[in-house]
């Protein structure tokens, strides 16, 4: 029985075989060429004996390269599957895509906002002092209205401060400091003056 | 709808394509392993590495399925696919200009086949032999059939002839023509696996 049904196979596979070659030479129908599409689907050796059929021709009317390329069909088929699975997944990221580049437009804009915000803050801000418990007064330098606040950008006071010993360090860099909130975020310049 | 070629039998190429254009790629896989080793021997004339060669050949059969849909069949398949080898090899020739004088794309067929002269049969020596070995197996293999099965062949593949000529030439039904043909082409396979396997 199992005899019987390996020869039936085999039988049929000697016939699909036969109409690949007679494909070759375009000489099946319509109907027949849908039949031999689905075996060679469905079975690799198909797909080989189609192959080396034409190579075969090939050989025969001297069109054979200078070597066997046997991967080209495999590595045409991952390629072009590659590239479908790219565009079907590409499709919703583009459009995601143009979401988030629509927020992130708008994100980038308020915080652009945000920082000259923060900058005009720091700038206008009215000067104001503290005094440290060593009595040394941290001065703002800015074009405030408190003029009559010592400032040690004047180089009167700076030969004052020198006079100090005052690190010059401190004395060279005062310009930097723009107000009391900039404390963190630059905490190495202070500037510094005696206080009254 | 596809043209008969007569006998109620179609153009298999054509059969082929409009099922590939619909999105069939086992038909477009076909066309391919049809295909590959006429389109690996053009470039190969073009080019000396072999692994520049087969990246070349899957260019251009990537660029021939992705054009499919504009493909009306105003050519025959091949035409159209030779065209598109071409030219894939040209704009890679030219895009490495450093190493490849290369000449303008739009340069007829004529003096690119000059132009690339000089690089015919490139191909080295241990690939040549594997050349000469299929041609001498196959060609043994033929020498080795029967009469009635030579005859249909080289018919076939050498002088072109249809079935219906090659029965008309060999005083048999068209039926046998096929299975003549077939059962050579069967028996030169055998010959010729060993050698691809090895």
């Amino acid at each position: 029985m199992g005899t019987s049904q390996n020869g039936q196979c085999a039988d049929e596979d000697v016939l699909v075989r036969e109409e690949i070659s007679a494909l070759m030479d375009n000489e099946v129908g319509a109907v027949q060429i849908e039949r031999i599409l689905g075996a060679m689907t469905e079975d690799a050796a198909l797909q080989e004996s189609w192959s080396r059929y034409h190579l075969v021709r090939d050989v025969l009317r001297r069109t054979t390269p200078p070597f066997c390329a046997s991967s080209l069909p495999e590595r045409v088929a991952v390629a072009l599957a590659a590239r479908s699975e790219t565009l079907v997944s590409t499709r919703p990221v583009q459009r995601m895509g143009r979401f988030r580049r629509h927020r992130k437009g708008a994100l980038s804009v308020a915080a652009l906002a945000a920082s000259f915000v923060l900058f005009a803050v720091l700038l206008v801000v009215p000067q104001q002092t503290s005094t440290l418990q060593s009595g040394v007064t941290i001065v703002r330098i800015s074009a405030g209205e408190d003029n009559e606040l010592p400032t040690v950008a004047a180089d009167t006071d700076r030969h004052f401060l020198k006079a100090s010993q005052l690190t010059p360090y401190l004395v060279n860099h005062s310009e930097y400091l723009a107000g009391s909130g900039m404390g963190g975020v630059v905490p190495f310049i202070h500037v510094v003056s005696h206080g009254d | 709808m596809l043209a008969e070629t007569g006998r109620g039998t179609v153009d298999a190429d054509q059969a082929l394509v409009v099922r590939a254009q619909r999105g069939d790629k086992r038909a477009f896989d076909v066309l391919v392993r049809k295909y590959q080793h006429k389109v690996t021997h053009l470039i190969a004339r073009y080019l000396r590495d072999k692994n520049e060669v087969v990246d070349l050949a899957q260019e251009t059969f990537i660029k021939t399925y992705l054009a499919l849909p504009s493909f009306r069949g105003d050519s025959a398949f091949y035409t159209w696919l030779y065209r598109i080898a071409v030219n894939t090899v040209k704009n890679h020739l030219v895009s490495r200009e450093g190493r490849f004088h290369a000449v303008s794309v739009d340069a007829d067929e004529e003096a690119w086949e000059e132009h690339v002269a000089v690089l015919h049969d490139l191909a080295t020596p241990e690939s040549l032999l594997l050349r000469d070995e299929l041609e001498g197996t196959v060609f043994r293999a033929i020498a080795k059939l029967p009469d009635e099965l030579r005859e249909a062949i080289t018919l076939r593949e050498l002088e072109g002839l249809s079935y219906e000529e090659i029965a008309q030439a060999m005083g048999c039904p068209v039926g046998t023509v096929r299975s003549r043909i077939f059962r050579a082409r069967e028996a030169i396979d055998q010959e010729i696996r060993p050698l691809l396997e090895r």
